[in-house]
């Protein structure tokens, strides 16, 4: 018996909370066994990681530098769009909440940063951060009703204000410029100027490896721990001292900031922004993506974005396929496997470690 | 003669609003029976009506087929949809514990119709021709044209229907009783898989009539109910997801609302923004609707 199930029998941890637990350590392989209540001490858990996947990690980044320019800009769309669909991630994923306006605050931060850009004659790479605030204070607007309505009314909410961003915004000169859409001068930093995908692609890996990082730390952080025990059970978190309301806006409010961040960097890889890139339904294909990528990390996200966005991408005369998928994959994901892309993988790794180990058992007991 | 002319103006703009406002508390009442009998805010429930819609003038402009085939047709394809939807994404997903789950299932299977319907009719609008031709005709001064007639006497019919099913038939009350606890009604014996997928049949054939009265008022085009759900839900949340009658008032004060902001206004959006602006502040003051059902 461990001691998270003595914890469980004395009634320490109510089951969905140690469940959800137990959940972030299975995700992580790292992580914290809690003994008591929230934020008694605590014992560390590493896995180690074998130096070779990191290798094999920078290798695959840097390896899309082999290819043209325009198949590196095609990839740098995809993982620009990773960046938006992880924030919506922690939103579904973690939190348990849900956001039919991110597309919409992808796109706020984008013409905002696009217009200064453009008017002002800014390098758009130095408005990243802006472009995270821009979307972290969407974020927040759009999840202050978090703070007072429940579920469904959350979810009606972000409807109503994604048509309202889609429909009175977005159709405004002000923000989004002149019919053709903004055009944003190539990139700089300093003496450096970006005038090609290659050149731009080690910052894209630098962006994404901040903002990968940031919300690694967060999973293993208090408030991510916060997030996913909302999810289990909202009220056994609140009866455990969760503040579930603050948490859930900080939830929209980080979703926010890296859809912001998105919208910031497809203006710096794009350097063109029309509002048909960020329509309704693009808001629906975010959701796609973290609905088959399923409870966990963000492989399945990956996984996710790169089928569904890299096939539309990269494939032609794919509309079709990926259009009709979208929608029957959510469908079979919701009805039949809800642990998404994520509980399949780790189902993989799972029996794969089972059958590595018996195979090693018989090896030793052939010695 | 000319504050003359603009007080006609106004009030048929007004006029107008009340008939489109009839529309959208069809819809609304369609998604509350849905919600009533199973917990899901259908978001299909616009994708269904359009199908239908788009079937039915399919049949009548391109076929020439007779009224009185188009429609049983497109009714029946409603409800076809309708009870597909429930028994296959539906019901696997009853139990889930949080109905968000519901409502995303339900906006993929909107979705889907979308994605087909764009590859099948398009994406362009089009002119309908209103069902029945005529001059219409004249109250105090105000036109009002054999569309909005039809749409006027197909909402008596069809609340006047749906008010008669609940309260005196076996069926209404096995619907009523579902809404209410589905556990204990199981217990006494109602079939509620049955009533779960007659409910869902009848919200879907509510959303074929309300998207074939529908068309020749507006845009014709494949998301055009899709644009009209938005005020549909905001009656719907008006009346508590649980008051016809609530979200009916609720829908044509809606439509009556639109008109004049979209005859004073030039701002384009400003009607989304406005209803936004108001479901926001409604969810946040009075979540429970204004309107409740007293069951």
């Amino acid at each position: 018996m461990t001691a998270r199930d003595m914890d469980r029998d004395r009634g320490i941890l109510p089951p969905s909370v140690a469940d959800a637990d137990a959940q972030v350590l299975d995700d992580t392989g790292n992580g914290r066994r809690f003994t008591g209540a929230l934020g008694a001490a605590s014992t560390k858990v590493r896995r180690h990681r074998a130096p070779w996947r990191f290798g094999v990690v920078a290798v695959g980044a840097l390896f899309p530098l082999l290819f043209d320019d325009v198949t590196v800009f095609r990839i740098g769309v995809v993982l620009i769009m990773m960046i938006a669909a992880f924030g919506l991630h922690i939103l579904v994923n973690w939190t348990g909440e849900l956001s039919f306006a991110h597309a919409g605050t992808v796109g706020v931060a984008a013409f905002l940063v696009a217009k200064l850009s453009a008017e002002q004659h800014v390098s758009p790479i130095v408005l990243l951060p802006l472009g995270m605030v821009v979307g972290a204070a969407a974020g927040a607007v759009i999840g202050l009703p978090a703070l007072r309505a429940k579920g469904l009314h959350v979810a009606l909410v972000t409807l109503a204000a994604a048509i309202a961003i889609d429909r009175l915004l977005f159709t405004k000169e002000w923000l989004v410029g002149p019919p053709g859409g903004y055009v944003v001068p190539a990139s700089e930093f300093g003496p450096v100027e970006f005038r090609s995908s290659h050149s731009l692609y080690p910052i894209l890996l630098l962006v994404m490896a901040v903002a990968y990082g940031a919300v690694r730390m967060l999973h293993r952080s208090k408030l991510g721990r916060g997030f996913l025990w909302i999810k289990a059970d909202e009220a056994a978190a609140r009866s455990f001292g969760v503040p579930a309301r603050q948490y859930k806006l900080w939830a929209y409010v980080i979703a926010g900031s890296l859809a912001g961040l998105s919208g910031a960097m497809s203006v710096v890889w794009v350097q063109r922004v029309t509002p048909q890139s960020f329509l309704l339904a693009r808001s629906f294909t975010y959701l796609v993506i973290v609905v088959l990528a399923g409870q966990g990390l963000f492989g399945g996200v990956a996984v996710a974005t790169a089928m569904l966005e890299g096939g539309r991408v990269f494939v032609s005369g794919a509309g079709a396929v990926i259009a009709y998928s979208g929608p029957i994959a959510v469908i079979v994901a919701l009805t039949r496997y809800r642990e998404g892309l994520n509980g399949l993988g780790r189902a993989l790794a799972s029996a794969s470690r089972q059958r590595i180990a018996g195979l090693r058992g018989r090896t030793e007991r052939h010695r | 003669m000319a504050e003359e002319g603009r007080a006609k103006r106004v009030s048929a703009v007004v006029v107008n609003g009340v008939f489109i406002g009839m529309v959208y508390g069809l819809i609304a009442v369609g998604l509350i029976v849905t919600y009533r009998g199973t917990r899901v805010v259908n978001f299909a429930y616009g994708e269904t009506g359009m199908v239908a819609a788009f079937a039915f003038y399919e049949l009548r402009l391109d076929h020439g087929t007779p009224l009185a085939v188009a429609l049983p047709v497109a009714i029946a394809l409603g409800a076809v949809i309708g009870a597909l939807t429930e028994v296959l994404v539906v019901r696997p997903i009853r139990r889930a514990l949080s109905p968000i789950v519901g409502l995303i299932a339900t906006f993929a299977v909107g979705s889907l119709m979308a994605v087909y319907a764009s590859r099948r009719w398009g994406l362009s609008p089009r002119f309908v021709s209103p069902m029945v031709q005529g001059s219409g005709v004249q109250i105090s001064g105000i036109h009002i044209s054999p569309g909005q007639l039809i749409v006027l006497a197909a909402t008596v019919v069809i609340l006047g229907g749906l008010w008669a099913l609940y309260r005196f038939t076996t069926l209404g009350l096995a619907m009523r009783v579902t809404a209410a606890d589905p556990y204990a009604a199981g217990l006494v014996g109602v079939n509620t898989n049955r009533v779960a997928v007659t409910t869902w049949s009848v919200a879907g054939a509510l959303a074929a009539v309300s998207a074939v009265l529908l068309a020749p008022l507006v845009t014709f085009q494949v998301f055009f109910m899709t644009v009209m759900m938005i005020r549909a839900v905001a009656a719907a949340i008006v009346g508590g997801l649980t008051s016809p009658g609530g979200a009916f008032a609720a829908a044509v004060l809606l439509g009556v609302a639109e008109a004049v902001i979209g005859f004073k206004s030039p701002i384009t959006g400003a009607v989304e923004g406005t209803l936004a602006i108001f479901i926001i502040v409604l969810l946040l003051v009075r979540p429970a609707g204004l309107v409740r059902s007293a069951s």
